[in-house]
């Protein structure tokens, strides 16, 4: 099985749409590890795309917040208020789908979670936190899988552990092809389709073909200048518009 | 609504007073003099610029570039009671730094004030893309080191005698550091 692997879109829906179509035809399944909403101005269509195309979506902390703002209280001022624009912005059966998502799953392919399996606003950014929660898998805390699939960053990343339970972060070659040992384990992130952070402007996402045991790491142009005008126009902060030029 | 005016949250200090947290605009100019103004030597002593001089704060309003210095205020019944600013560096071997400068009223201290402000600005360090944010005050400021231990900043150096009060007297300066990323998510 082929599976697309999606992350934080962020109601940037020319970032979505050029990453759909991006995906080959023997794509299977479409999975979003959460962010469907927030900071950019299209959070309706980005919902109606990803209820068009059968996404599978795991509910990120912009998503909940959009629905319940007592989220928004922890966070800072920005996010907070593209939230709530977002909030009065969403229709109400939009509202409802982000609702359904669950927070986390355990999936054939692994893992899927927003933050860290833990939490949904938990972060995996530093060596300490990836191996705490690559020893869990190991001990079975969430069932016996060895890939967890995770987002929230924005950067695409893979931790691995080794057979010695040593973590190290694993670079992704230029053809972002990495093979997966079935003896180690992994933490997955495909990156941000609609608000990259890896100083790369381009949406980024991945293939997981699970039969090969492979990740295949894509980086896709899409036409910044209109999502950019579009936050603009939506009277949200110019700052979200600036930093789509540069992937920051 | 501006877009500048939709920035903001309330904050709760510890005695459960409630504080307006938001960036500085323009039209502060008269309320952060106002602020300077009540503040006593003793504190004013070890504010970086001399806020006496109006032309000082005329300058930062006319300067005003949030992608530089980023300056939060926490408003109470109107007024000015704290100020704190995030200063970055664009470029080069510094651009995922940032230093934190902070003044709260004296009224204010020991509530807390101080701690939600410097949490807010760990935040938005997070969303700006900053890896890490260092600060330096008196070794002698038991308060302030309280305050940012409890933001989780460490101490990572001191250096004896580098600065000197207003009496000419050397003071011992620490410098704390924190990682974002570490703390950025943390219940608080």
């Amino acid at each position: 099985m082929r599976i697309a692997i999606l992350s934080d879109i962020h109601a940037n829906i020319e970032a979505f749409r050029a990453v759909v179509n991006d995906f080959d035809r023997r794509t299977d399944r479409i999975l979003n590890l959460g962010d469907l909403v927030g900071y950019n101005a299209n959070p309706n269509e980005c919902v109606e795309m990803a209820k068009t195309i059968g996404m599978h979506s795991i509910q990120g902390n912009h998503d909940q917040a959009a629905c319940n703002p007592i989220y928004a209280e922890s966070f800072n001022i920005y996010a907070r208020m593209a939230i709530l624009w977002t909030k009065n912005n969403l229709t109400d059966e939009n509202i409802h789908f982000l609702e359904g998502m669950e927070e986390s799953r355990r999936l054939p392919c692994g893992l899927a979670c927003h933050g860290s399996p833990e939490n949904t606003a938990n972060y995996i950014a530093l060596p300490f936190q990836a191996r705490a929660i690559l020893k869990k898998m190991k001990k079975g805390v969430w069932g016996k899988t060895n890939i967890c699939l995770f987002g929230h960053t924005h950067k695409r990343k893979i931790w691995r552990m080794d057979v010695r339970k040593k973590v190290t972060p694993v670079e992704i070659p230029p053809d972002g092809t990495i093979w997966l040992n079935h003896e180690d384990f992994y933490l997955l992130n495909p990156g941000s389709v609609g608000q990259p952070r890896n100083g790369d402007p381009r949406s980024s996402y991945c293939i997981f073909d699970t039969e090969a045991n492979s990740i295949t790491f894509k980086l896709v142009e899409y036409d910044i200048s209109s999502t950019m005008k579009k936050i603009v126009g939506a009277n949200l902060p110019e700052f979200f518009a600036k930093r789509l030029l540069s992937g920051t | 609504m501006t877009k500048m005016e939709g920035l903001k949250k309330k904050g709760k200090l510890k005695d459960g007073t409630e504080v307006l947290l938001r960036p500085m605009v323009k039209t502060d100019r008269k309320q952060l003099g106002d602020f300077f103004g009540r503040l006593t030597p003793s504190v004013l002593q070890y504010v970086r610029n001399d806020v006496t001089d109006p032309k000082v704060i005329d300058r930062w309003f006319d300067q005003l570039d949030y992608e530089h210095v980023f300056p939060l205020l926490a408003i109470k019944d109107g007024q000015i009671v704290a100020n704190a600013s995030l200063h970055r560096v664009a470029h080069g071997w510094r651009k995922h730094l940032a230093t934190i400068r902070i003044v709260v009223e004296p009224v204010f201290h020991e509530k807390g004030l101080g701690t939600l402000m410097i949490n807010e600005l760990v935040d938005l360090a997070l969303e700006f893309g900053i890896e890490k944010l260092m600060v330096e005050f008196p070794l002698k400021a038991h308060g302030a080191l309280a305050m940012f231990k409890k933001a989780g900043f460490s101490p990572r150096a001191v250096i004896e005698g580098l600065m000197k009060n207003s009496h000419g007297k050397d003071i011992d300066i620490v410098i704390m550091v924190m990682d974002v990323a570490v703390y950025a998510d943390k219940p608080r």
